[in-house]
């Protein structure tokens, strides 16, 4: 129950994504001091079949051997502490969570194989005579299918990894995480981030004000939903997905199975969404790199599956780039238009569950002696994580921007925070959200998954593309 | 907003439930569950000589599948301002158990619902 403002911050998954990305961002801050509290992280390298060895697949510091297993040490500690304070089965999050992390980095290496992932112009220095270089994209793709497979055939291991298996919270985290990058960002080109932003807040204002209602509407007229039903369901499909579906179903109050059976909807059609949506967009638009990650920000629900489809869109852009126009863009750019769209949705839910709080409350639903709505609703809805996130940001500008010095021993040591930590929640992320989705859930479900197959893919896709073309055209990542 | 009584609100898949230590109210809807309460309450003489109560109600989100609160944990939490019969009689006190499905408005209790947010 939250019954303080406190509440939830020792018990959430938002909140922990919190505590583990400033505790990874401090161990950055505190080379300042001299201390190497990061450089312990292990990341995994290109490698040719036929050539496997394990100082080629995994690059480390000192003994990859050595690095990789401080790397389990420190994310098993961490994670199992958050698991413990959440009152999660600590056994079975720690055989879980130890599945996972060795299954991940064993696709993680097996995406690295160099046909799977190097562009075209570096296939003489790896010795090759075809690729599909696909670059990152491959090990994402791999993670996910893996977890897929899981999830739909091998249900027993699936509900073994259940306990761990938490991809809101490794997206959430790596989100913080990637606070650092967007403050990196913010130094190189303040501009541009300023204008994603900007167009970021009109496009999710116009996004909201378009979705929902014509959502609702259809619900409301075409299939006859309850009230209940179509605003919970419009909320899920038009703003955020589950947080959305949970945050309008409290606000008028509906019975808690509503919003139960949207979620299961909003994440198996997640899935749809993440399989589809990034190679469509590199197929039709390749030149319009932020539209698209824009407009899968505005599509995609649940930021795990909006953050992955983000980061596959990124691989599978920049290697389509690359390959056919000769053009390199920054990593990490178009992940950050998807995220910031995201963000900004995911922001304003509270928000907008307030208003529709007062409206149903005072409107729809009006009986005498109805007072008012406490704005602490509000705060209770407000995802935490984005605050992981500003705080590491500012934070990253504000002490990168006090010396040269500063700013180049801040950015070695959160390298390996902002890089492969990230990468590794990332494919954490891709595997888990496989491993919980499954397919077979949809049957029953025939009105309410057909009205959110029309809605999803007949109006919010093509809409947020119109409204993200609108304004984030011409915009494009920068040029190494 | 102060409270003059806290109870722990959750769903069974067909009522809600409003749970106290020494009672429980149940409605199908929110706004049978208040009135039941505020007959609750006046049977069980809580708030003797008193016509108006607060009661904040906290939504139990284990009433939501774990698995969801990755995504979100908080449903509602609400204030409702129950009007009572301070000259009822009452013919029961209550030390347990369940209660409800009250007629409306028995005992001339008067459920006037203030649905706010949390404290």
């Amino acid at each position: 129950m939250n019954l303080k403002w406190y509440s939830g911050m020792a018990r959430t998954e938002d909140w922990w994504a919190v505590w583990l990305g400033l505790s990874m961002f401090l161990a950055s801050v505190s080379a300042l001091w001299g201390w190497n509290l990061t450089g312990w992280m292990v990341k995994p390298g290109t490698w040719v079949w036929g050539e496997f060895s394990l100082n080629a697949a995994l690059k480390a510091d000192g003994d990859p051997i050595l690095s990789w297993f401080t790397t389990y040490l420190v994310f098993t500690v961490l994670t199992c502490v958050a698991a413990w304070s959440m009152k999660l089965n600590l056994k079975r999050f720690l055989a879980g969570w130890s599945a996972l992390f060795v299954m991940t980095w064993i696709i993680w290496i097996v995406g690295q194989e160099a046909h799977f992932k190097v562009p075209v112009h570096e296939f003489d220095k790896h010795g090759l005579n075809w690729g599909l270089s696909l670059g990152g994209g491959f090990s994402y793709l791999l993670a996910l299918l893996v977890g897929l497979v899981i999830g739909n055939f091998f249900k027993g291991t699936a509900a073994f990894l259940s306990e761990a298996a938490k991809p809101e919270w490794f997206i959430k985290t790596a989100i913080v995480f990637l606070g650092i990058k967007i403050g990196v960002m913010s130094i190189e080109a303040a501009g541009f981030i300023a204008e994603l932003v900007m167009t970021g807040v009109a496009a999710t204002f116009v996004a909201y004000m378009l979705f929902w209602p014509i959502v609702y509407a259809l619900g409301r007229r075409v299939f006859h939903l309850s009230r209940e039903a179509s605003a919970v369901l419009s909320s899920g499909i038009s703003i955020c997905g589950v947080s959305a579906a949970i945050a309008t179903a409290g606000a008028i109050r509906a019975r808690p199975v509503i919003p139960v059976v949207v979620s299961i909807l909003v994440v198996i059609f997640a899935m749809f969404e993440l399989i589809i949506l990034p190679g469509l967009y590199t197929a039709l638009a390749p030149g319009q790199p932020i539209v698209n990650g824009s407009a899968l920000g505005l599509t995609v629900k649940t930021d795990g599956a909006d953050a992955a489809a983000g980061a596959m869109l990124d691989e599978l852009m920049r290697a389509h780039a690359l390959t056919h126009q000769g053009v390199v863009w920054k990593e990490g750019w178009i992940l950050m238009a998807s995220l910031t769209t995201k963000i900004w949705i995911d922001m304003f839910i509270g928000v907008w569950a307030f208003v529709l709080a007062l409206v149903w409350v005072y409107k729809v639903e009006r009986q005498p002696g109805q007072s008012r709505i406490g704005p602490m609703e509000i705060w209770h809805r407000f995802p935490k994580f984005v605050l992981g996130y500003l705080l590491v940001w500012l934070s990253y500008i504000a002490i990168a921007s006090s010396g040269a010095e500063v700013a180049d021993v801040l950015h070695k040591a959160a390298t390996p925070v902002e890089g492969p930590m990230r990468t590794l929640m990332f494919m954490l992320t891709f595997l888990s959200i496989g491993t919980i989705t499954d397919f077979s859930k949809l049957r029953g479900m025939g009105k309410l998954a057909l009205l959110y197959a029309i809605a999803l893919f007949g109006i919010i896709a093509p809409i947020a593309y119109g409204v993200a073309w609108v304004f984030h055209r011409g915009m494009m990542p920068p040029v190494v | 907003m102060q409270a003059d009584l806290g109870v722990r609100l959750i769903h069974d898949g067909n009522c809600w439930i409003a749970c106290h230590p020494v009672f429980e109210a149940q409605g199908r809807d929110l706004s049978e569950l208040d009135l039941n309460l505020a007959g609750c309450l006046e049977r069980a003489r809580l708030f003797p000589g008193r016509t108006e109560i607060t009661v904040f109600m906290a939504f139990d989100f284990g009433c939501i599948p774990i698995w969801i609160r990755q995504y979100a944990y908080h449903y509602f939490n609400r204030h409702v301002r129950l009007t009572l019969n301070p000259g009822m009689e009452c013919s029961e006190h209550v030390s347990g158990g369940t209660i409800g499905r009250a007629p409306a408005r028995r005992g001339g209790a008067v459920a006037t619902a203030a649905v706010e947010g949390t404290p």
